[in-house]
């Protein structure tokens, strides 16, 4: 039996998918964790401890991976950060979205291959930490293919994930010229009363949601993100109807770029690769003078400058830095931060260092470095409110990763790709996205924004989702024949699940502390690790099933357990 | 009387898959034929999400009309395509969105009634006050998200129930049960209880396969483990929000799959959108849920892309004029169903939305946010067939504007939590729970509407 052990543990490391670093025998991992036995690895001289890079990864990857945690431990935090800082951003390629350009493509044939591409970047991109922004932003920053075409959803990404680590001032300014945006938002309709245009009136669409849900809140804020209040406990509004009213006439007068001479008539009639450009038309635009949260834009300024000063109006505002502050921690590190944290993050929005704001490699690096996001990496600091519900996108590709999955597997029954169903990227209904940031949880009213995504549906998809790609077959659900079709999707998707089968037919134990190390951080709860063993002798004993059925329903099984399901 | 946690740990034992035979519900004194089934209400709000344009629902079809037609300009439904309503209300006679012609007969069978400019209030007030600034008003005005949250709770932000889950939590002991308070998507507010989860109702599918475990089978090894992980305590706060989660997904799960299994699909027509697709999974499922003893229910169905600032007429699929005529589809059908299954009595809808739209149009043919709106209610025990509350002027700037920059945002004429009270007494709530559940209700001296009959 050791020696199959072995082999087995061979097996996997050739395979290249995850090293055999980490604490592949379950024990309960501490900070000194690497020091398991039989490792080749065991005398490197890490600067952190597998569960604390395992750990980080949760909060700034998509995942762990064994290449992503030996990087991590080599290098340390700090230093991963900076380099993945200098990472050329991994993008989309529109060219993949086969034919999206033509007139009536069927929505599905653009939708597929655009999921397609940005589960390969979840999956595979160098830049990890800047994809994990990008997803955080675009969760509160909201273009959705619910009403545009995916193919523009899908040029908004890239221009988002170009902008996702600079300047948070000039990410203003980038999503309110954005074509994507001004079409999803309206803005791009934007047009003040005329004689030309008698029943018009400025549309207050974009203006609104840009205070309301990208920069300031409705709600004034203190440094610390908490709420200011009136002497009778009602918050202090952050702006007026008038201020809404005003700020629409500043941002009238946009138009979409204009297309080339002779450019074919396609769905990429909004030029979404473009910027929109002031339009010349003097009866689109409100050149009068306004007055927004108390600055004066005076008359006869150009769309530009009026836009500038409205980037200068925001940046300045109290509100955006512990707005932003929020919002980046409870994307990547907790749902409830305190507000000491909040102030910290803030104050790197304020200032990086150089008298610079809106650094947003700063404000992440603030963010992920805060000794309150690695308090739990020895899990003896982890307090007991740290940490969030796994959003379904997050436990969805972290399995895949955990997997070694290169691409998305495809689902047979639907020939997509397989994503999360119930928290379909950038397919959201409204612009008020997937969840608030203020969301609680029912009737235990703790602060959990994700949590209003584990409906029934979800859970249900969890439990369906992978076993189905195994044996699922629209003439022999559960037959050899569809087992092997599901086992090459797999194949095909790079996924390392032969590997896992391998582990599984030297013991059931062995496959076990294959989960341990990839999605356990090396601490797999002993009562977990029990289940599994029981379940696996059940089954094997009273269902006869094949060994990739079992070994498929061991691994759905672990992910439901709450060691999963939350990330702590 | 069967608390909910009562009833739950009953369903956790080791029996849970009895659950699903007759025995196990007779048990829990919820049968099939039980003696108490009978008496049996439901409450379903149909929540048009981003704000329904009221304006170009109900418009007035006497000299009102030119009023209506200046103010609102290119957006302005021409008079030979409205339908009809019989009679005359509110000082007028009116017409529907042509989109909502298949609500015209139910309007005209006394059960279908309007309920005019309704909103959230924290007092009565005046559109003159509000232009003052001189009574006080629902904080956040024209925020979607607040506005939903006012509308469908109260006018505190930091609590975040509903008065649909308040009021279900103050009914009588003998009105409880089980799925008391449901959402039929990921919002919740109306039906979020204080101290109550609601449960949630998948519109589309609710199947007993789950893929690893089934529904019917909770004696499995691998149901037994999920329920194991789910029931357990944890040390930290987000791993316990996990696993309830998880148990109260397969603790409702599993009494809506035992409702589905013995459900007759309706025979009328609800349309092909997925409003009509919910509506229809939630008429199949409410006879069943009288028949097995169930006694009161709310349930919040959400639905749309109603925030229509531009392209608000037309063809296209998201203009107003599309969408509506998927609305009346899924609430004709569901209401044809209701009858069929003799459930005509026991069930009342109500529409509401986020809130209303300015009377005035914004660039690019649509409207903006704007305050108090036009709702309907519709079944047996609703006084029908009439608008109630008062019909507001469309002058901008006029009496009912309390915009000082004068689009025409209406002040509300009728409280939301009056219209809710009304409908949370229907239920049975005690009218000594009524400032429980709608605290600013002791603000106004009239504290319901005559919206339904007995």
């Amino acid at each position: 039996v050791a020696r199959l052990l072995i082999r087995a543990a061979l097996l996997v490391c050739g395979a290249a998918l995850f090293g055999c670093g980490g604490d592949s025998n379950n024990r309960s991992a501490t900070a000194n964790s690497s020091s398991s036995s039989g490792q080749v690895a065991a005398s490197k001289n890490y600067k952190v401890s597998y569960h604390a890079a395992a750990r980080f990864a949760e909060q700034a990857s998509f995942g762990p991976t064994a290449t992503l945690i030996e990087e991590l431990r080599t290098k340390g935090f700090a230093q991963w950060i900076d380099e993945q800082f200098a990472v050329p951003p991994s993008k989309v390629d529109p060219d993949k979205f086969a034919q999206w350009q033509l007139q009536q493509p069927n929505w599905f044939d653009v939708w597929n291959p655009w999921m397609a591409e940005l589960h390969r970047l979840w999956l595979t991109a160098p830049d990890q930490l800047r994809q994990r922004v990008t997803w955080s932003l675009s969760q509160y920053i909201v273009v959705s293919s619910q009403r545009l075409d995916p193919g523009a959803v899908g040029i908004w990404f890239n221009q988002l994930h170009d902008m996702a680590l600079g300047n948070y001032g000039d990410l203003i300014y980038g999503i309110s010229t954005n074509a994507a945006m001004g079409f999803y938002l309206d803005n791009v309709q934007n047009r003040p009363k005329s004689a030309e245009c008698p029943h018009c009136a400025p549309n207050e669409n974009y203006a609104r949601e840009l205070m309301q849900l990208f920069t300031l809140g409705v709600v004034k804020l203190n440094a610390d993100g908490s709420t200011v209040r009136q002497a009778n406990g009602r918050p202090v509004e952050t702006y007026t109807q008038r201020d809404v009213d005003e700020l629409a006439r500043v941002l009238t007068g946009w138009t979409y770029a204009p297309k080339p001479p002779g450019a074919p008539v396609d769905r990429n009639w909004g030029n979404w690769e473009r910027p929109m450009v002031p339009s010349t038309w003097a009866p689109e635009r409100d050149s009068g003078a306004k007055t927004v949260l108390g600055r004066a834009f005076p008359a006869g300024q150009s769309q530009q400058k009026d836009l500038q000063d409205v980037v200068a109006l925001l940046m300045g505002h109290p509100n955006i830095a512990p707005f932003v502050a929020l919002r980046v921690i409870q994307h990547l590190v907790k749902s409830n931060p305190s507000p000491a944290y909040i102030a910290r993050v803030g104050a790197v929005f304020r200032d990086n260092g150089s008298g610079v704001a809106g650094d947003m490699k700063a404000v992440v690096k603030a963010v992920l470095l805060d000794p309150e996001a690695r308090a739990g990496d020895d899990p003896a600091t982890l307090a007991k409110g740290d940490g969030k519900v796994r959003e379904p996108v997050l436990h969805l590709v972290g399995m895949l990763r955990g997997l070694g999955c290169q691409r998305a597997p495809v689902e047979p029954w639907s020939s997509r790709p397989m994503v999360a169903g119930y928290q379909n990227p950038f397919n959201p209904n409204s612009v008020f996205s997937f969840y608030a940031p203020t969301d609680l949880s029912p009737g235990r009213n703790v602060l959990a924004p994700e949590q209003k995504l584990l409906t029934a549906s979800e859970f249900r998809q969890r439990l369906w989702h992978l076993q189905y790609l195994l044996i699922y077959d629209w003439q022999n659900v559960g037959s050899a024949q569809a087992r092997e079709a599901g086992l090459q999707r797999l194949r095909d998707a790079g996924c390392g699940f032969d590997a896992m089968v391998a582990a599984y037919r030297a013991s059931p134990r062995a496959l076990i502390d294959l989960l341990g190390p990839r999605y356990f951080r090396g601490a797999m709860p002993a009562s977990l690790r029990v289940e599994l063993e029981k379940l696996s002798t059940a089954w094997k004993n009273t269902y006869g099933w094949a060994d990739e059925e079992i070994v498929v329903k061991l691994l759905t099984m672990a992910l439901m357990h709450p060691a999963y399901g939350a990330v702590l | 009387v069967i608390r909910r946690r009562d009833f739950l740990r009953a369903g956790a034992g080791a029996t849970a898959a009895s659950l699903l035979g007759g025995a196990g519900l007779a048990a829990l004194g919820l049968a099939p034929g039980a003696a108490r089934a009978g008496d049996y209400r439901a409450l379903v709000v149909l929540f048009l999400t981003g704000g329904n344009d009221g304006h170009n629902s109900l418009v007035p079809t006497d000299a009102a009309y030119n009023d209506y037609q200046a103010a609102r300009a290119n957006l302005a439904l021409p008079k030979a395509s409205l339908i009809s309503l019989s009679g005359s209300a509110a000082g007028h006679t009116f017409g529907l969105h042509p989109a909502l012609a298949p609500l015209a007969p139910l309007y005209g069978q006394g059960r279908l009634a309007w309920i005019a400019n309704a909103g959230p209030l924290v007092r009565p007030a005046t559109a003159e006050q509000v232009r003052n600034s001189a009574v006080d008003v629902p904080a956040f005005l024209g925020s979607h998200s607040d506005q939903v949250a006012i509308q469908q709770g109260w006018t505190v932000q930091d609590d975040q129930s509903g008065w649909g889950g308040r009021g279900i939590e103050r009914l009588p002991d003998s009105l409880r049960n089980p799925l008391g308070a449901v959402t039929m998507s990921n919002n919740r507010t109306l039906v979020q209880g204080r101290s109550s989860a609601p449960a949630f109702l998948d519109g589309f599918t609710i199947p007993a396969d789950w893929g690893m475990l089934r529904l019917d089978n909770m004696a499995s090894a691998e149901s037994q483990a999920i329920q194991r992980f789910s029931r357990k305590q944890y040390g930290q706060t987000y791993a316990n929000e996990y696993a309830r989660s998880l148990q109260s997904s397969l603790d409702d799960s599993l009494l809506f799959t035992q409702a589905a299994q013995r459900a007759k699909q309706p025979t009328a027509d609800f349309g092909s959108s997925d409003l009509g697709t919910r509506m229809r999974m939630l008429a199949s499922l409410l006879p069943v849920l009288k028949a097995d003893g169930y006694r009161r229910q709310v349930f919040l169905v959400e639905w749309g892309a109603f925030d229509t600032h531009a392209n608000q007429r037309g063809s296209a699929s998201e203009t107003q004029d599309a969408q509506l005529v998927h609305v009346a589809q899924a609430v004709a059908g569901f209401d044809e169903a209701m009858r069929a299954a003799g459930l005509g009595d026991d069930v009342a809808m109500l529409m509401m939305s986020d809130f209303g739209r300015t009377v005035r149009p914004g660039s690019g043919g649509g409207s903006e946010h704007a305050w108090g709106n036009h709702w309907f209610a519709l079944g047996g025990t609703v006084q029908g067939g009439t608008v109630h509350g008062t019909f507001p002027s469309y002058a901008l700037g006029g009496p009912d504007d309390g915009d000082p920059a004068s689009n025409g945002r209406h002040v509300p004429t009728i409280a939301t939590d009056q219209v809710g009270a009304t409908l949370m007494q229907w239920l049975g709530l005690p009218a000594s729970e009524l400032h429980a559940v709608f605290p600013d209700l002791a603000n106004f001296g009239q504290k319901t509407i005559p919206l339904m009959r007995g």
